[in-house]
């Protein structure tokens, strides 16, 4: 989350100016939009779940190595809202710490793609002619696939872990970013001030990575906070199909995939991960509706 | 392109009304399907087995060694059938046989009047010509044949082994696995890759009617089977696949399945309150251990890995875990098999010792640990979880990898012992009815690593339990007074833990009677043997 | 025209070919022994060893690829380590299962897609239209596995209403047999009068199909509302109105068709997305189809079937891109000639 804040701000350059305060004028219309105004709400307040969750949960070592076989399968009630797994552990604690897995996960995957789509489309651009073509087609191959297929495969030959799942993320998505700053970039090319650049003989690579990416970069950040939910929902997909998190990890598509041997006769196992998954992926969607809706002037004025 | 929408629309919304109608006219409290399934497996006499995985991995009865056992049992036969509630053989294709003083040369007396499905009558020449192929395949179980020298076939019904070195050759032709007779002519005239198109050629009392992968698997009653037909017996046997286990629950409620191969703990709570089913519990020779890597520090002291051993929660394992499913193992060699040892020590969770013992050893607090296991084995996982709770408290850490067996099996083999994992879960279960096979495969010293993925090497041991299985053919006893010896060996070494000997429990519809689980035949049900009551 | 055809027809072809590379790479990168797998859990050194050379494995990385071309191009997709079948053969097997639900699926959600995005858009603002965005938001951010759950407990554990999985009950095809004709027991049971059969197989089919649907059905509404949204404000059909049509004239027979043509893309692309959807729910409803058989291969690294799954879908979703392109550009002269890119 923390990189993802720092690359928001904006950037020194001709654009710093207007971008504040359109900035302060999203907040006003994001504020005006009902279900975007739940959605980031909703967003915040899984944020400090998450980071206070060791202060909320009534059982904090059952998010790790503590198990309570005695009270195996209880349903929920007082002392455990959600319930206990087949270990006994609070299921509360284990969906409360899922969040932190969820969202730390999701932001390093969207990390990582930033970190290789970003340069790729920065280079394209830029560069033109042949590396243009050449990473511009390898990017049709990849985006070529359904992500999720791409994900699946890549995680499954990978080995099981949730490290590389959120590798596989991050190599099935970095696509979208390198069009995008590709596109960016290329308008941006011939502008004076790169221009000017040039003239005063700074080399290819600073004017690439110090002038063109940090004015590429806004549009990019929106779409990366947009795919936040996509990529939540991704994660615990491979998690529910064995390939992501590894147990005792709390992770909620995990979760799922072990509840689904007691789901007829214990409901509550998959019923809340389920829950906590749906709940966080929506609030993200509906926030980046409304981002989207405040972002593209063709929309706005239409909810 | 709208008309298209509006005929789907119809289509749709008229199907839907069909289906509730469908289901609310004929469901009464169970749903629509229950009711149509019970008119069916319940008053025909159709049996209906639902396993977990698909079972026709291997068609070729020489290269079969995987699932596929549960249904070439019933398609094909071996000379005997062994029994181990009784420690006796049942004969099957042989009638009568006898052995050698030195177990070098074994004389087998076939039934007469044997068909194959092909329509040709037995003889003693494909006997021979199965047992030739299946060597000379060298696939699957087939290094079991390796004793065979020669097979002669003096006249038509007798058949006689002769062998480099002595072994229980009774054993070896009741394996569930590269032991069966087929009719070898059908691939002369058809290739010798017939039997991988779905074909098969054996004497069993079912044949192959249909067979549709992760679909289900048809065998109809083989009309003229030497052991002929009751009225009562089942006509059509379907072996079907359900990987889920809440589907495979409410097919045996709903009668939809006879026997179900296996079901968690929870769900057969569940059953034991329905009156139709009957839950049938033996002892199986599958057994888990954890093994450790003995050729890596601190692994390598023999009082770390006692200290493990004590740290381990074997009540809980068996109680909360197996729900009673389950005893804990006293040695590698499951109980129920012959050679296993009942007054062989066993390890009792203690972390008071285990915490001296590490203190000997020098290990401090501090120390991480991996294990690997299988993924998608429940069983081992909660057991791993449950290890890594008590670990804590001795402040070691354990790491718990689930990997897929490949990959989990090559760390194990990876050249440097350092690289390795620490732990490892496996099951072990054997080819045939022999302790030989656990102590063997697990625990002896090998040059290139395959399965002693403990690295154990103990010269004495392995002496030990060479001579055992040489005179296991001839003297049963004598074998079984060094196998213990060297159990308690391996016991005191310590070179993994011995968690459990598992048992088999199998749901069975009440209706479904004669059935038997047969640990030698593993999650095989001979159909023969049963009826509807 | 031809031109942009033939264009279009050879990127699609480099895009399989570079499939190619990518999942060889990937089966290539990955941890394990193939040969150990495929001789099974108890083998022996030999036997492994025997295996690597039967399975090619011995021979450098460029043999193997050409190799692994050479046996793609005649439609040879290796043999499945799990299940010993060739994998072409597996998903032939397994696909038409997964066909029949992806289409059931699809279907619901434009049947019910189109109405309520068309209504979303005509009453834009209002609580109908909160209301759809919310479904529709609710579609999309539905982890589908867990749906699929959830619609078992309440449909078959509470209401006893449909059957709990599987694709049709084990004894309903001994009792009223049918000829495989299509391999659907859905429309074999219609085609032959089978009506035991059909309905058994459709009750069968409800729940998984509506688990699939709400991803699509949720894009679908969203799609198709911002575009109507969009051609609702054009002049011709504000002069529609001005002519006295009937709104519902101007909605469904102006305004709808000129905004279909970007949800008829998306319908395309999630059809193919929808066929890797099946990959979870498959294994929840014990579908018998092609997600249920990746699903397994993904669990147990059966690479050969992992690379199968994968060029095969994703030649269906390149294939099925490539045809919205030559529809739409048939349809719109300016995509071919350049000018909308």
């Amino acid at each position: 989350m923390s990189s993802t804040a720092k690359a928001a701000s904006p950037a020194p350059g001709p654009r710093a100016l207007p971008a504040a305060a359109r900035r302060a004028e999203g907040l006003r219309l994001l504020l005006r939009n009902p279900l975007a105004a739940v959605g980031g709400v909703t967003v915040l307040l899984l944020a400090l779940l998450a980071l206070f969750a060791p202060v909320l949960a009534p059982a904090p070592g059952d998010a790790f190595s503590a198990v309570h076989p005695a009270q195996q399968l209880l349903p929920p009630g007082p002392g455990h809202p959600f319930g206990t797994d087949e270990l006994g552990r609070d299921l509360f604690t284990r969906v409360l710490y899922g969040a932190r897995i969820s969202l730390a996960a999701g932001a390093v995957a969207i990390a990582a793609a930033l970190a290789i789509g970003v340069p790729l489309g920065a280079v394209a651009g830029y560069a033109g002619g042949f590396w243009d073509e050449l990473i511009m087609r390898f990017t049709d191959v990849v985006l070529s696939f359904p992500s999720l297929l791409l994900a699946t495969a890549i995680a499954a030959m990978l080995g099981h872990s949730l490290t590389n799942a959120v590798a596989a993320i991050a190599l099935s998505w970095w696509p979208w970013y390198t069009r995008i700053v590709r596109a960016q970039v290329v308008s941006l090319r011939e502008r004076p001030f790169v221009e000017a650049a040039r003239a005063l003989g700074v080399p290819g690579w600073r004017i690439v990575f110090e002038h063109l990416v940090p004015n590429a970069l806004a549009p990019v950040i929106v779409q990366a906070s947009l795919d936040f939910g996509s990529v939540i929902l991704t994660l615990a997909a491979l998690s529910f199909l064995g390939i992501g998190a590894q147990p005792p990890q709390p992770e909620w598509g995990l979760l799922i995939n072990t509840g689904r041997n007691f789901f007829l006769t214990n409901w509550w196992y998959v019923t809340f991960p389920g829950l906590a998954i749906f709940l966080t992926v929506a609030a993200f969607n509906l926030l980046g509706d409304g981002l989207r809706e405040i972002l593209d002037p063709r929309t706005r004025g239409r909810v | 392109m709208r008309r298209a929408w509006r005929i789907a629309a119809a289509l749709l919304a008229g199907a839907v009304l069909l289906a509730g109608c469908g289901s609310g006219g004929s469901g009464s409290a169970g749903g629509g399907s229950e009711a149509q399934g019970g008119q069916g497996a319940q008053g025909s006499n159709v049996a209906v087995y639902a396993v977990t995985t698909e079972p026709m991995i291997f068609w070729d009865p020489s290269d079969g060694f995987s699932n596929e056992i549960i249904a070439m049992n019933n398609m094909y036969e071996t000379l005997l059938r062994y029994d181990p509630s009784t420690n006796s053989f049942i004969k099957v294709l042989a009638t009568d046989y006898k052995s050698s003083p030195d177990a070098l040369t074994w004389t087998f007396t076939l039934r007469k009047g044997v068909k194959f499905h092909t329509g040709k009558t037995m003889t003693s020449a494909d006997v021979k010509a199965s047992f030739e192929r299946t060597i000379q395949h060298g696939k699957g179980a087939a290094y079991i044949l390796d004793p065979i020298q020669s097979i002669d076939t003096p006249d038509d019904s007798t058949v006689v082994f002769h062998l480099k070195y002595p072994a229980p050759m009774d054993l070896i032709v009741s394996s569930p696995y590269a032991a069966y007779v087929f009719d070898t002519d059908v691939l002369k005239k058809n290739g010798d890759d017939w039997f991988n198109q779905h074909h098969e050629a054996g004497t069993g009392p079912y044949m192959l009617k249909s067979w549709k992968e992760n679909d289900a698997l048809v065998l109809e009653k083989f009309p003229d089977y030497w052991g002929g037909w009751k009225t009562n017996q089942f006509d059509t046997v379907i072996i079907k696949p359900v990987e889920e286990t809440s589907t495979k629950m409410q097919m045996l409620q709903a009668g939809q399945a006879d026997v179900v191969d296996q079901l968690p703990y929870e769900q057969l709570q569940a059953l034991q309150n329905d009156p139709n089913v009957e839950i049938v519990k033996t002892n199986s020779w599958q057994n888990l251990l954890a093994f450790f890597n003995t050729k890596k520090k601190p692994l390598d002291d023999v009082r770390v890995r006692q200290a493990l051993s004590y740290a381990f929660p074997y009540q809980s394992v068996i109680d909360d875990v197996m729900h009673g499913m389950a005893t804990q193992a006293r040695g590698p060699v499951p109980a129920g098999l012959w050679g296993h040892d009942d007054n062989l020590f066993q390890y009792q969770e203690d972390l008071e010792k285990a915490k001296q013992l590490l203190d000997q050893a020098g290990v401090k607090p501090g120390l991480k640990l991996t294990l690997t296991y299988t993924s998608g084995d429940e069983n081992e996982r909660r057991v791993a979880e449950l290890w890594k709770a008590e670990l804590a408290k001795l402040g070691i850490t354990l790491d718990i990898q689930a990997m897929p067996w490949d990959p989990q099996w090559q760390l194990a083999k990876a050249t440097d012992p350092q690289k390795r994992q620490d732990i490892l879960m496996m099951y072990w279960w054997p080819d045939y009815a022999n302790p030989y096979s656990f102590l063997f495969n697990m625990f002896h010293s090998e040059q290139t690593v395959n399965f002693n993925l403990a690295y154990y090497s103990n010269p004495d041991f392995d002496k030990l339990i060479d001579d055992a299985n040489r005179i296991s053919a001839t003297d049963r006893s004598q074998a079984e007074a060094k196998y213990a010896q060297a159990q308690e060996i391996l016991v005191r070494d310590a070179p993994a833990v011995f968690i459990y000997d598992q048992s088999y429990v199998r749901p069975i519809r009440k209706s479904f009677g004669g059935y038997v689980d047969n640990p030698a035949y593993p999650n095989v049900v001979f159909f023969y043997n049963t009826y509807r009551k | 025209m031809a031109a942009y055809i033939a264009r279009r027809l050879l990127l699609g072809l480099v895009v399989i070919w570079g499939l190619t590379v990518v999942t060889f790479a990937i089966a290539r990168v990955a941890p394990g022994d193939p040969a150990a797998r495929w001789v099974g859990p108890h083998a022996t050194a030999e036997q492994i060893a025997q295996a690597r050379v039967e399975l090619g494995l011995d021979k450098p990385l460029y043999v193997q690829y050409a190799r692994y071309l050479g046996q793609l191009l005649h439609g040879d997709l290796g043999v499945s380590i799990r299940t010993h079948q060739p994998v072409a053969a597996d998903i032939r097997t397994f696909l038409p299962a997964s066909l029949e639900l992806t289409v059931a699926g699809m279907a619901l959600a434009v049947i019910l897609g189109i109405p309520l995005g068309v209504a979303a858009a005509a009453r834009s603002g209002r609580w109908l239209d909160h209301l759809t965005r919310l479904t529709s938001i609710g579609g999309v951010s539905m982890p589908t596995f867990w749906l699929a759950m959830i619609l078992q407990l309440v449909f078959f554990k509470q209401l006893h209403l449909l059957p709990l999985s599987g694709r049709i009950d084990t004894m309903t095809p001994l009792l009223h047999p049918v000829q495989p004709i299509t391999g659907s027991f859905l429309l074999d049971g219609l085609l032959e009068g089978n009506w035991p059969v059909f309905k058994d197989a459709l009750a069968h089919l409800i729940l998984p199909a509506v688990t699939l649907a709400a991803y699509p059905l949720g894009l679908i509404v969203r799609m198709l509302r911002s575009s109507m949204i969009e051609t609702l404000g054009e002049d011709y059909v504000r002069a529609a109105r001005a002519a006295g049509f009937k709104e519902r004239v101007v909605v469904y027979r102006y305004a709808l068709k000129n905004a279909i043509a970007p949800t008829l893309t998306v319908m395309a692309l999630t059809f193919a997305y929808s066929l890797t959807g099946t990959f979870l729910i498959e294994s929840v409803f014990d579908w018998p189809g092609l997600g249920n058989y990746a699903a397994e291969a993904v669990i147990t690294n059966d690479y050969p079937a992992i690379m199968g799954v994968t060029i095969v879908v994703a030649v269906m979703y390149v294939a099925l891109n490539l045809l919205v392109d030559v529809v739409q550009a048939l349809l719109d002269p300016r995509i071919r000639t350049g000018v909308a890119s």
